[in-house]
């Protein structure tokens, strides 16, 4: 699907009002559910660019995402922690996604256990490895 | 092997007197900490102190910890090679005979020591104590090389012998929280911490300091006898604090000098 | 492939070395894991009731994404206060369980072959329901249902109903002696099975032969009485004795265990009331205000003396001297027991009644709940049109006496989640939900004596095609009714039923209360519900006349058998689940098979070393153990525990260990003989 974040963000939604979770206060950031999609994407919509949106809110059949950002199951990641308490730009891990127009195919930037400690390290926050591992 | 450690690890207790005489009510000494430069002054220390006058040996906690923290389901030839992993298990101590023999079951879970010996030995470092005294594993850091299973006084540290298998159906009530260790591994209890991460986050959300009750082990929440307490050594005010220095407290090879922040309370009034 | 520290190693060593990855390699090696972490989405707690025994505990299940993945207990709920016994701890795997029934099964070829076809529950309760009209037809007993003793509950209500409606006095009970107080006596004693026992008022507790830790049928309340007599009362620790010929974990636990043969319990009670009454160290003017048949049973006892007592039971005689000088120094007393024969449990008793520990604000009261009006273990003169079993296991908690009832009975149908031992020689097998699944509505006594109802929805929607029980005999009596079959019937009767109770419908959320307490329905003030409005001695002074002492040894089985219920398998279930099979015997750190516990001159005897394979062998057949030596056994004593040995109920209980019920009598001390395997 086309999805283009720039668009979304320029009409001026935050990036937790579709990636649920954040706002929340959720250990987890979710791709959006497609009731989240339903809200603005109903049918009198005539534009042919949202079409396939449409089409699965009409079918009531999840929007198939692909997960970009994944952590081993070994690593406990929290959105609540990072985004939520310690109010680190989302950009940091996840680049410059407001001016993103096509869709995503890979991570802005590598997700790997040197980045997490460097920032770990510059922000003098826990390096303690029960911190992630688990 | 497990078995010949064990009762290696029972003639210790006995012949020290570790379980009949009266504990010191020593604390894990700071003094030692210091010298070591472990904790972080003024953070917590996580502690437990097990009331063996008040647990029945009824092992609620060992089925509890099993269910949080997503430990093999077990088989009778795993059992008869005496590879079945419980994080928290009953140990067994008997001494004398008919007609007047006496036995303490105790609840093992880490002892998580001060000075722990299973850290001195990881090539890795893939067991260390962390900043508020909880000796931690990282699972995929560890080669697997069981140095530190064997440098264990307490036998609470294991070996994942085999992947551990759930089937399809059973394998949905695994914790979400934990992962599932791979093959070939040490792994052992770490005081629940998951459970701490969650409430730190629940804390910090509310805008407040963690406060004592926070934070509980899943073997101190199941205990129906309330034979466990959980809490934070540091604060001298928290029933942890005040149970582990009282008259009746001891710990299990003290004389190793290995200074465990788990603490029994002696049976007897 | 998964990417581990492991795998990255193996492949180094393949390509010489890890920088010199061919790019294809390294793309695998780098690309970070598809498979995402175990989301932890939607997390939510509901309030429900656990339903691994009738004790009535309160629990939260912890639900992510709509899956129970923790459980643990209502910190304010009067009954387990916040804590869980093992078996409520492991109720997911009872959830989770591989094997449960997903439909109802019919038996296709003979019983018993395990053949089976999956059919819909309207054919079932058709099948049924003719089978019980059949019977009518014919002049015989059209339905008789087997069920478990101490449930009070909307399942149970609807049971009678249907029992009702079928026939009269056709809801029977099963007996498991190791797991019941002494019901019996208080029956025979004071009018009512419905009692309470306040452990917690005793200054001195003497268990005669009941290892009440592990066996209690409310495992929870028991863990945390004793924690409260060692350390609840600052300054007034009780004494706790126990009298067993087995050291049990409610022995290595005591002040004193006193050990005993097997089937002494009574003889050894009659002589403590013998010996305190001579010495005028009973509570006179109780029993001259509530006790009848006082001086019949004084006279009747009189053979039973401390000597006597001493020399069939195995103990010192100062031992019993002392015994009774505790009864005389620490009071109020309370003297358990558990469902041994009636006149083991009647002696046991009789010392709480000689010592005047029965009546409001002392340990022992009477009337709390209704009575309970079910027959226990029918003899079945005259079987059955229909036999309902409903969650229980006669076959193999009871096989002698049901081995046969079962083969003959025209049509057996069996109420449970798993295929059970008498499931596989059923007719049909009807499976109801597992307990988290299920509603529930029932009423307890929580051992402090207070009444409770709880009211709960079940933490997650049924699996698969099982109903709840209550439904499952809903349906047959709409069936027998000739009544159209509702399918929300169950639900409708259960709201309109909590309606009645006053209770409001359950939200099943987080802060919803599940329970709440009924003050007792009229609290009796008396000792006794007889007729007399006195506690009957008489029966027992009759049983302690005619009394056989134990013959001398016999030479061929010269061993005597000990069985015991350990907390993990209480009432005989609980091997299906692999986390309580880990938990087995906590005093040999025994798990997954049979052990027998022996002392070490008893099996120098037989040439039996420890670990050893043993064959127990007993009149009736013989059963494989491990044999482990121990010193606190009581030398002759074989200890075998109970819940192992399916040769059904799930991949994980099925051929593990041996069932020592099958070599055991049914009320006499069954004697042995070991050989090494």
């Amino acid at each position: 699907m086309a999805y283009n974040h720039k668009k979304h963000i320029d009409l001026g939604l935050e990036c937790g009002f579709c990636h649920t979770g954040i706002a929340e206060g959720k250990p987890r950031a979710g791709l959006p559910p497609l009731e989240i999609c339903a809200s603005c994407h109903s049918g009198e919509d005539e534009n042919p660019r949202t079409q396939v949106v449409r089409e699965y809110v009409s079918k009531g059949e999840p929007i198939p995402w692909r997960r970009i950002y994944t952590v081993p199951k070994h690593v406990y990641f929290s959105h609540l922690r990072h985004a939520g308490l310690a109010k680190l730009d989302c950009a940091l891990c996840h680049g410059d996604m407001p001016r993103t127009e096509k869709p995503v195919t890979k991570p802005a930037v590598a997700i790997s256990m040197d980045r997490c400690i460097d920032c770990h390290k510059q922000r003098g926050v826990t390096q303690d490895c029960l911190a992630c591992h688990r | 092997m497990t078995e010949s450690r064990r009762s290696f690890l029972e003639k210790c207790a006995l012949s020290a007197g570790a379980f009949f005489a009266a504990g010191t009510g020593k604390l894990w000494g700071k003094k030692e900490r210091e010298k070591k430069g472990a904790g972080a002054e003024g953070g917590p220390r996580w502690g437990m102190a097990i009331d063996l006058d008040k647990c029945t040996g009824c092992s609620a906690c060992v089925v509890a910890c099993s269910q949080e923290n997503n430990q093999m389901l077990g088989s009778p030839e795993e059992a008869a090679m005496g590879r079945i992993i419980r994080w928290m298990q009953i140990l067994p101590i008997q001494e004398g005979e008919y007609p007047s023999p006496r036995q303490k079951l105790v609840p093992m879970p880490c002892q998580q020591c001060e000075d722990p010996p299973c850290i001195k030995v990881c090539p890795v470092y893939a067991t260390f104590l962390n900043e508020e005294g909880i000796v931690g594993q990282v699972y995929s850091r560890c080669i697997g090389c069981r140095y530190c299973v064997n440098a264990c006084p307490y036998t609470c540290k294991f070996f994942t012998w085999e992947a551990p298998q759930w089937p399809q159906q059973m394998a949905q009530g695994l914790n979400p929280d934990i992962s599932v260790r791979p093959k070939g591994v040490a792994e052992k209890c770490l005081f629940c911490h998951h459970r701490l991460q969650r409430a730190k986050e629940q804390a910090s959300s509310e805008g407040r300091p963690l406060r004592e009750g926070d934070y509980q082990t899943a073997c101190v929440e199941a205990c129906p006898a309330k034979a466990i307490t959980f809490g934070d050594l540091h604060d001298k005010e928290s029933t942890v604090s005040r149970l582990s220095s009282s008259p009746r407290a001891f710990h299990l090879l003290e004389e190793l000098g290995t200074e465990p922040k788990v603490t029994y309370l002696k049976e007897g009034a | 492939m998964e990417i581990s520290r492991r795998n990255l190693l193996k492949l180094g060593t393949i390509f010489g070395a890890g920088s010199l990855l061919p790019g294809c390699a390294k793309e695998i090696v780098l690309k970070p894991k598809e498979d995402a972490p175990p989301p932890i989405g939607e997390e939510k707690f509901l309030r429900t009731v656990c339903g691994m025994c009738p004790a009535g505990c309160g629990i939260r299940v912890r639900n992510v994404d709509g899956r129970p993945v923790g459980v643990s207990g209502i910190a304010d709920h009067p009954v387990n206060q916040g804590g869980l016994c093992p078996k409520g701890a492991a109720i997911l795997q009872e959830l989770y369980h591989p094997d449960r029934l997903k439909n109802p099964l019919a038996r296709k070829g003979v019983r018993g072959s395990g053949k089976w076809e999956a059919v819909s529950w309207e054919e079932a309760f058709k099948s049924l329901g003719e089978g019980i009209s059949k019977a009518r037809a014919n002049g015989k007993l059209p339905l008789a249902a087997l069920s478990t003793p101490g449930t009070e509950d909307i399942h149970r209500e609807i049971l009678w109903e249907l029992a009702g409606a079928a026939g009269k006095n056709n809801l029977f009970t099963l007996r498991f002696p190791w797991g019941d107080l002494a019901d019996d006596a208080y029956e025979k004693m004071h009018g009512t099975r419905n009692t309470v026992w306040n452990l917690t008022r005793a200054k001195l507790l003497v268990s005669f032969g009941f290892d009440w830790l592990q066996s209690h049928p409310s495992h929870v309340e028991a863990q945390r009485v004793f924690a409260e007599l060692r350390r609840g009362r600052s300054g007034s620790r009780a004494h706790i004795v126990q009298v067993e010929p087995r050291f049990s974990v409610s022995a290595a636990k005591a002040d004193e265990w006193i050990a005993v043969r097997p089937g002494t319990g009574g003889i050894l009670a009659l002589a403590v009331a013998r010996r305190l009454i001579e010495e005028g160290a009973y509570d006179a003017d109780f029993v001259r205000a509530h006790v009848r048949g006082f001086d019949e049973f004084k006279r009747n006892i009189d053979s039973f003396s401390i000597r006597r007592a001493s020399e069939a039971a195995g103990v010192p005689e100062e031992t019993l001297r002392l015994l009774c000088v505790k009864f005389l120094s620490l009071k109020p007393a309370a003297v358990i027991g558990n469902r041994g024969t009636p006149f083991d449990q009647m002696a046991v008793h009789s010392l709480n009644v000689i010592l005047g520990n029965a009546g409001p604000g002392k340990p022992f009261e009477v009337g709390a709940r209704q009575d309970e009006k079910a027959e226990d273990d029918p003899d079945f003169k005259e079987l059955p049109g229909v036999l309902l079993v409903d969650r229980v296991n006669p076959l193999f908690t009871s096989p002698a006496r049901w081995k046969k009832i079962l083969e003959e009975a025209p049509l057996v149908a069996t109420v449970s989640p798993f295929l059970t031992e008498t499931a596989m020689v059923s007719d049909w097998v009807l499976p109801c939900h597992a307990s988290l699944e299920q509603s529930h509505l029932s009423f307890h006594a929580s051992m402090d004596g207070k009444s409770i109802l709880n009211a709960a929805r079940g933490a997650v929607a049924p699996a698969y095609d099982t109903k709840h029980p209550g439904d499952i005999f809903l349906g047959l009596l709409q069936n027998i009714q000739k009544k159209n079959t509702d399918a929300h019937a169950f639900d409708s009767h259960f709201s309109s039923r909590l309606r009645e109770l006053g209770a409001e419908p359950p939200a099943g959320e987080d802060s919803a209360d599940i329970w709440r307490e009924s003050p007792l329905p009229s609290p009796r003030r008396s000792v006794s519900v007889l007729p007399s409005g006195k506690i009957e001695l008489g029966e027992l002074a009759g049983l302690a006349s005619s009394f056989h002492w134990p013959a001398d040894e016999d030479g061929d089985f010269p061993n005597l058998l000990q069985l015991f219920s350990p907390l993990a398998f209480s009432r005989g279930e609980g091997a299906h689940l692999p986390y309580l099979m880990s938990i087995a015997g906590p005093q040999s750190a025994e798990m997954w098979e049979t052990w027998a516990e022996i002392h070490p001159d008893t099996a120098r005897k037989h040439g039996i070393f420890d670990k050893d394979g043993v064959w127990i062998e007993s009149s009736r057949g013989r059963i494989r153990a491990k044999a482990r030596i121990t010193p606190a056994a009581v030398p002759g004593v074989v200890s075998v525990p109970i819940g192992l040995g399916h040769s059904a109920y799930g991949r994980w209980a099925q051929g593990v260990g041996s069932n020592p019920l099958e070599i055991a009598g049914e009320n006499e001390t069954t004697r042995v003989r070991l050989t090494r395997a």
